[in-house]
């Protein structure tokens, strides 16, 4: 069976997994159709300033004047841009380190292993503060600072799963015809692991997202680039907290967690439906 | 074809952060065995008796503490990885487990055309067919499409030795092929590599618990016992006049319809390959054991043409 068809058919019975696509699809909607949603320019300003939640402005405004309801429908797109992209290159790095180390063992596993070691103990947010206030907060360092201090977890999973696949007598027959390390990591090892990959990278896209908010809501990238971590640092910045403007810093927050839970939601209907001992029949 | 010469094996056991143990786990301690071209050679032991382990080295998957082992006079230890390759050519290996030797994201035809396209041999859609087919996957169109977990157990293991087939191997490693199958089909499987070992001249070294199977095709059988050979005859010597009491037990826990008693009974089970007992390693399970056995270590000798055994009651 084809294993997208596979999956799908696994879906239907999976109600997180089916939550999990709702959210996520629903939000790659608003991203995409931004323009047509929104009813204002997002950065223009389209009434007074501070104006309560109303028919006309449904989020109200802030302190410019400007519509929070556009804001957040355009500032969907950056969480979900950084959020995969970052996952994308946190999971093709851990993946790697993972096969490597788990395949060869030895002295470069004990290497990748530290290094691995090292990534996880440090604060990555501290880190990631340090590291692009010195290559500086665009989007793509962005990405790829988020993406390449977050692979640990992955390279762990998958340096553990290579441990007991490489020890299937399919691997021995496999060296036994003459097959290249390369070719047994990649043509026999790695399709086993991908479920759990899969699962994995669902969990780091939904770190990712909350990473980049928390980065921007610090003052840390472009804060000139909409997202719903740049509205909360306005929010705060602005101190609407304290003034009871509860409407601008609320809002981008419940999208953040939502979008966050539709990606764990994801993880966990991968890890369900590809672990055949969780699986429901 | 195989000329082993006193292969050794140890494992070391793992010291801990507060003990050097310094100690080995003896898997192979001294196994010497030739294997003729076209035959079928059975390796019958225990469980713990060093038998897969000795397969794993002719495969060449891990290599002997100490030893040779010669494939047509070549050492394949000392082969350059290009030389390696090619002897590779001439070998496979079948495994006990059908379950775990097919890869579960492979489809059979990726699974079958592997070692045809890891040897770079050419085969059509046709070769592939015919392979699958000789094996009893018929038709094979209905099969190669097929993942490994829509297949049973026996199907599974049939697609093992068409792979292991596919390329026409000269010499076959067979580690306990039959022992997960039904015994309903185990027949069929042995009567196969009878069949391709006489057609094709097919070497196989069959290893195995189960004397009952080295009997049924082999034309020798060498009896493992904790990591060394104590009995080597062609087959009618083994089954038919047995002289080491290990074997003779082996063959009397064959149960046999209307025979009560058996003759020969042993106690307890192998011993720990760390400790090997002195003397004679079999003489702590021996009903027949003397005072001898306790401290020398008996010679293999052959008793009868062709028919060697270490013991000392010869």
């Amino acid at each position: 069976m084809n294993p997208l068809m596979n999956y799908l058919g696994q879906l239907r019975k999976s109600k997180i997994g089916l939550v999990g696509w709702g959210i996520i699809l629903t939000f790659v909607f608003i991203a995409i159709f931004a323009p047509l949603i929104s009813p204002y320019n997002p950065n223009a300003i389209s009434g007074a300033y501070y104006q309560h939640p109303s028919m006309l402005h449904l989020f109200g405004t802030n302190q410019e004047g400007q519509d929070l309801f556009s804001q957040n429908m355009y500032g969907t797109r950056i969480p979900l841009i950084v959020g995969t992209t970052a996952a994308l290159v946190a999971v093709v790095l851990g993946l790697l380190v993972g096969l490597f180390s788990g395949y060869f063992g030895g002295v470069p596993d004990e290497i990748l292993m530290r290094i691995t070691d090292f990534f996880l103990v440090v604060p990555a947010i501290v880190l990631m503060i340090v590291i692009s206030a010195l290559i500086g907060g665009t989007l793509t360092n962005v990405i790829l600072i988020i993406g390449g201090l977050s692979w640990p977890m992955t390279a762990r999973v998958v340096r553990s799963m290579v441990l007991s696949i490489k020890e299937w007598p399919f691997v021995e027959v496999a060296k036994s015809s003459n097959g290249s390390s390369l070719y047994i990591m990649f043509k026999h090892i790695l399709p086993n692991v991908m479920p759990v990959v899969f699962a994995n990278a669902a969990l780091s896209v939904a770190n990712a997202i909350f990473t980049q908010a928390a980065l921007v809501f610090i003052g840390v990238g472009d804060v000139t680039d909409l997202s719903w971590g740049n509205i909360m640092h306005f929010a705060y910045i602005n101190g609407t907290i304290t003034t009871g403007i509860w409407w601008y810093m609320i809002p981008p927050g419940i999208f953040i967690v939502l979008l966050t839970v539709g990606f764990i939601f994801l993880s966990t209907s991968f890890e369900t439906i590809f672990n055949p001992r969780t699986r429901r029949i | 074809m195989i000329e082993a010469s006193d292969v050794k094996k140890y494992y070391p056991v793992k010291n801990t952060l507060f003990s050097r143990t310094g100690r080995y786990v003896k898997a192979l301690d001294g196994v010497s065995l030739s294997i003729d071209k076209g035959v079928i050679h059975s390796l019958v032991g225990e469980t713990g008796s060093g038998k897969s382990t000795f397969g794993r080295i002719v495969m060449a998957l891990t290599s002997p503490t100490a030893g040779i082992v010669k494939i047509d006079g070549v050492d394949l230890f000392s082969l350059k990885k290009k030389d390696l390759k090619s002897m590779r050519k001439r070998i496979q290996i079948i495994f006990q487990d059908p379950y775990s030797s097919l890869n579960p994201k492979l489809k059979i035809r990726a699974s079958i055309t592997e070692p045809l396209k890891l040897n770079h041999i050419e085969y059509d859609e046709k070769k592939i067919a015919a392979v699958v087919e000789s094996v009893g996957l018929k038709p094979a169109e209905d099969y190669l499409d097929r993942f490994p977990g829509e297949l049973s157990g026996g199907q599974r293991q049939r697609t093992a030795i068409a792979r292991a087939f596919a390329i026409s191997p000269e010499l076959i490693v067979a580690d306990e092929p039959v022992s997960m199958v039904d015994v309903s089909i185990r027949a069929d499987f042995l009567n196969l590599l009878k069949e391709t070992n006489r057609k094709e001249n097919l070497t196989v070294l069959l290893i195995t618990h189960d004397l009952f199977v080295a009997s049924y095709i082999s034309d020798r059988i060498s009896v493992l016992y904790l990591g060394k050979i104590v009995e080597e005859s062609d087959k009618n010597g083994i089954v038919g006049h047995p002289l080491h009491p290990y074997t003779q037990a082996l063959l009397d826990s064959i149960p046999v319809l209307g025979e009560g008693e058996r003759e020969v009974n042993i106690k307890g089970e192998i011993p720990n390959p760390i400790d090997i007992p002195p003397g004679c390693r079999f003489h702590p399970r021996c009903p027949f054991v003397m005072d001898k056995c306790r401290q020398v270590e008996p010679e293999f000798r052959e008793i009868e043409t062709g028919h060697f055994v270490s013991c000392h009651l010869y």
